[in-house]
């Protein structure tokens, strides 16, 4: 059920490129069922990593089962790669232990910081995006390269708090990070949706600038949108929702300005929806990835 | 000893989990900052600190770690 796509560029001219891109889903043990019994439309399935460092031996051999029977990409939320710190070496050999033991299609974490000087944050935050982030981050993912045998993906992340003391762009300083340390991106279209609203710029400009041949995956996922005292309101990801029409519509224009194979995960956390609904998402993250769709794109902005 | 990149993480990070740090800072981010170790770039910066997505950003943060708890 692979999208065997032409090149959009491609397809209108005279030389007309295949590329070979994957459509799946993010591994829930609530969607487990629904996953096995749709192995034949889902071509890639996302594991979050950091679940399976301390799992019981026999979870970690069925996770390995897995990957013999779908290509499996390995998702990590906890190393904080994105930071003037040092990454703690101890949570890159369990991740290299994961990798060697569930030998994954590839494997990713994120463009984020998660903790300072003993503080825990709980989730990803954005540091500042200055020269030194830059300079330590690419040094993290060399570490983790050297460790775990291969460079993870790097994904971009949603923030409802553009940190200050910021002296580059979102775009630049992930491009210089990917550049630096030969990583490739996982795009997260909703994330960079929501960062483009909330910060009242056009989404596609934002695409754009981002450096789209680097792109090995790409996210899809909702959120909500929330307020402080009932004011200013910002879109929150929070992959508890349907993609909305404008992520589906980024995908599409993503198709078009890069020449990239890519595997395209759709993630959702809960308020599962009746598993027909995510094959639905999965057809028709298909769909934006068909040239045959020759639409103009539409702003969400 | 934390360099200025560092201190500037460091702030971020008690900032989104630290309510009574984060009224201080509102306070005063400056002296805060300088407190902490931040370089005069940085300082300069924190008059544009986005105090809406601070706070919801600070919530975000809060029903995570709550979430993790429960597990």
């Amino acid at each position: 059920m692979e999208v065997e796509a032409a090149d959009a560029v491609g397809a209108v001219g005279a030389a007309v490129v295949s590329r070979v891109q994957r459509v799946g889903l993010g591994w829930r043990p609530e969607l487990a069922a629904g996953i096995f019994a749709n192995l034949d439309r889902i071509d890639v399935v996302e594991v979050l990593a950091d679940d399976y460092f301390n799992a019981p031996r026999r979870e970690r051999d069925a996770l390995r089962a897995l990957a013999e029977q779908v290509p499996v990409q390995l998702h990590g939320v906890g190393l904080g790669l994105a930071s003037a710190c040092a990454v703690d070496t101890a949570r890159l050999d369990r991740m290299a232990r994961l990798v060697e033991h569930v030998r994954p299609a590839g494997w990713s974490e994120h463009l984020a910081f998660v903790r300072a000087k003993g503080v825990e944050i709980g989730h990803l935050a954005m540091p500042p995006r200055t020269a030194r982030t830059i300079e330590q981050t690419v040094r993290n993912v060399e570490l983790a390269r050297t460790i775990t045998g291969t460079v993870p993906a790097l994904e971009n992340i949603a923030t409802l708090f553009d940190p200050p003391m910021s002296t580059h762009t979102e775009a630049d300083w992930s491009r210089q990070i990917l550049v630096a340390s030969g990583a490739p991106l996982l795009l997260d279209l909703h994330n960079l949706y929501a960062n483009a609203v909330n910060a009242r710029r056009d989404p596609l400009a934002d695409l754009a600038a981002f450096p789209l041949e680097r792109v090995s995956g790409v996210h899809l996922s909702g959120g909500m949108w929330i307020s402080h005292d009932g004011g200013e309101r910002r879109l929150l990801d929070d992959h508890l929702h349907s993609p909305p029409d404008a992520v589906f519509e980024l995908l599409r224009s993503l198709q078009m300005q890069t020449k990239a194979s890519f595997d395209v995960v759709l993630e959702r956390d809960g308020r599962y929806p009746k598993f027909e609904v995510l094959i639905g998402e999965l057809d028709r993250a298909r769909a934006a990835l068909s040239p045959l769709v020759a639409q103009p794109l539409r702003r969400y902005a | 000893m934390r360099n200025p990149a560092q201190a500037s993480e460091d702030l971020l990070a008690r900032l989104f989990t630290d309510a009574a740090f984060r009224a201080r800072f509102k306070l005063d981010p400056k002296n805060l900052g300088r407190e902490l170790g931040l370089d005069d770039a940085a300082l300069a910066t924190l008059e544009q600190t986005d105090w809406v997505g601070l706070e919801l950003a600070a919530r975000s943060y809060a029903l995570k770690r709550a979430a993790c708890r429960k597990k």
